[in-house]
């Protein structure tokens, strides 16, 4: 069906942005349940069927929770995109009716006609060619409002649970496969990505590329985007001379840019009996600093005004050296889902694992 | 010269030299009411200062701060601190107070070099222009911390000379 300017005029972007803002959590909060039944090794100790059958059915659990997020977080990223859709449409809408108005020209919401209005006194070729200018215009706005409108309707049908997100992503991967990050590898930096495009009969098979080696995030800027450190003073790095009357101070925020190809790969069996590649790919991220003057002894009272640096790409073993600079603060490393993985001292945090206390 | 006369002329020179103290007075610190007016304004001047200084200190900790929207903020701050000496009125509180304005002014310059400079620079840890912007930041918040303290000093001077006269 084909939308009107009346439709247009209907649409809410608040109300869009709502459904994203709820989707976004249910995502998030699915995906976390997932990874702390993933942590919970009581299971571990039993033996026999029925830990056996208890460690099935929590691998089925978590293979539901994680499709079940995967999907709330991919609608909440489809309706923040048509949020912005409906948002774009509606003020070239306004744009139009302003220029329309200034030609004594008027849009009919229920035809998508651009007609003269009740004020326009001139020739017939006056309104045609004021028709003329503007209908492209128009045009162009329906045809944008048709492509939200349609991303915005597969987004539903996903919340339906009516289309899956990808062609093969419904894939089940039995077991534990995909749940570790390789040897020196952290989950919170980074994540298997399972390549279900094509399966293969022989696990010695070697996959056919190419693979782009970066992708950008299509995750909103401030989603991607971690919290200050607040101003961290660099006199304890010992990079500072405070005995000039001046300590600089800086404050760090991190943003999360993409994912790059590591070269780390494994082979995973599904459940269909096939074989299918998993990529490791590692969490790229941007730095920006802030920083000010401040004055020191007698001039404490006496600030300078901050300065922003551009943001700079930066590598982990790099924000980790940073961090390590100030021993005692937390810089926050972005999570994708509007959380963050605090970073004290250089180090990313040890996933917490509970301790058996009764005995076999 | 008879008695009289002498006696006339010394009146007369006691007089001119009362007068003339209290003309000195009167140029050098101006109308009493003007001048605690003046004082008024100049301690509000320098609250203004201080309010402007914490809030973007604050911005800095907690969203960042866009360069451009900071130098524009800080143009307002320098424009403000203008007004308020513009409407001081007693000429030694006056010319202390345009001296604020005239660091402030400074600082705004070399605040804006450092923006140029640094903008090239690595993102982390201390470069070439921090060092350098941190030197005459220094140096300006000296001359600045002297001329608050002059200003303030001559108000409390004079608030003291206000009590001492009205007891």
């Amino acid at each position: 069906m084909t939308l009107t300017v009346a439709d247009i005029d209907r649409w809410s972007a608040d109300a869009v942005r709502t459904v994203f803002h709820a989707a976004g959590a249910r995502g998030r909060a699915t995906l976390e349940t997932s990874r702390q039944l993933s942590s919970l090794s009581v299971f571990d100790t039993w033996e026999g069927a029925t830990a056996e059958a208890r460690r099935h059915t929590n691998a089925s659990i978590r293979q539901d929770l994680d499709n079940h997020g995967n999907e709330s977080l991919a609608v909440a990223q489809a309706t923040g995109k048509a949020a912005d859709g409906i948002e774009h449409a509606q003020s070239e809408l306004r744009a139009l009716r302003h220029d329309a108005a200034e030609l004594h020209m008027t849009i009919d919401p229920a035809t998508n006609k651009v007609v003269p209005n009740s004020t326009f006194n001139g020739p017939p070729m006056a309104a045609f060619i004021a028709e003329d200018q503007l209908q492209p215009r128009l045009n162009t706005i329906l045809a944008e409002a048709n492509a939200v409108d349609q991303e915005l309707a597969t987004a539903i049908n996903m919340a339906d649970g009516d289309i899956s997100l990808a062609p093969g992503h419904g894939v089940p991967i039995p077991g534990n496969q995909l749940d570790n990050p390789p040897a020196g590898r952290n989950a919170a930096t980074g994540q298997w990505e399972l390549d279900t495009s094509r399966g293969y009969d022989d696990p010695n098979a070697v996959p056919q590329g190419p693979y782009p080696p970066w992708r950008p995030t299509a995750i909103p800027e401030k989603l991607a985007t971690g919290p200050s450190t607040g101003l961290l003073t660099t006199d304890k790095t010992g990079l500072s001379d405070t005995a000039d009357g001046f300590d600089l101070q800086q404050g760090y925020k991190l943003r999360l840019t993409g994912t790059q190809l590591t070269g780390i790969t494994k082979m995973v069996q599904g459940a269909d009996g096939k074989w299918y590649q998993a990529r490791w790919l590692e969490d790229t991220y941007e730095m920006q600093t802030t920083k000010v003057m401040q004055g020191t002894g007698d001039l404490g009272g006496i600030t300078g005004y901050p300065i922003t640096m551009p943001w700079k790409p930066m590598s982990l073993n790099e924000i980790m050296n940073t961090s390590a600079m100030y021993p005692d603060k937390t810089f926050y490393l972005p999570d994708g889902c509007g959380g963050s993985v605090p970073i004290v001292d250089g180090k990313l945090p040890t996933p917490t694992v509970p301790i058996m206390t009764a005995p076999h | 010269m008879t008695h009289f006369s002498r006696a006339t002329l010394r009146w007369i020179a006691v007089t001119t030299f009362a007068v003339m103290i209290g003309v000195s007075a009167w140029l050098l610190f101006g109308p009493p009411h003007a001048r605690s007016t003046d004082c008024a304004t100049a301690h509000a001047m320098w609250t203004y200062y201080e309010s402007q200084l914490a809030s973007e200190r604050a911005a800095a900790q907690n969203t960042g701060a866009d360069n451009s929207q900071t130098a524009a903020a800080y143009q307002n701050m320098v424009d403000e601190l203008q007004a308020y000496a513009g409407r001081i009125a007693t000429p030694d509180i006056r010319t202390k107070a345009d001296a604020i304005v005239a660091i402030n002014r400074d600082m705004f310059d070399q605040w804006k070099r450092w923006v140029a400079q640094s903008q090239s620079e690595s993102a982390a840890g201390l470069s070439r222009s921090d060092g350098q912007f941190g030197s005459d930041f220094a140096q300006n918040a000296r001359r600045l911390k002297t001329a608050h303290d002059e200003l303030d000093s001559a108000c409390r001077s004079y608030s003291s000379v206000a009590r001492l006269v009205s007891s």
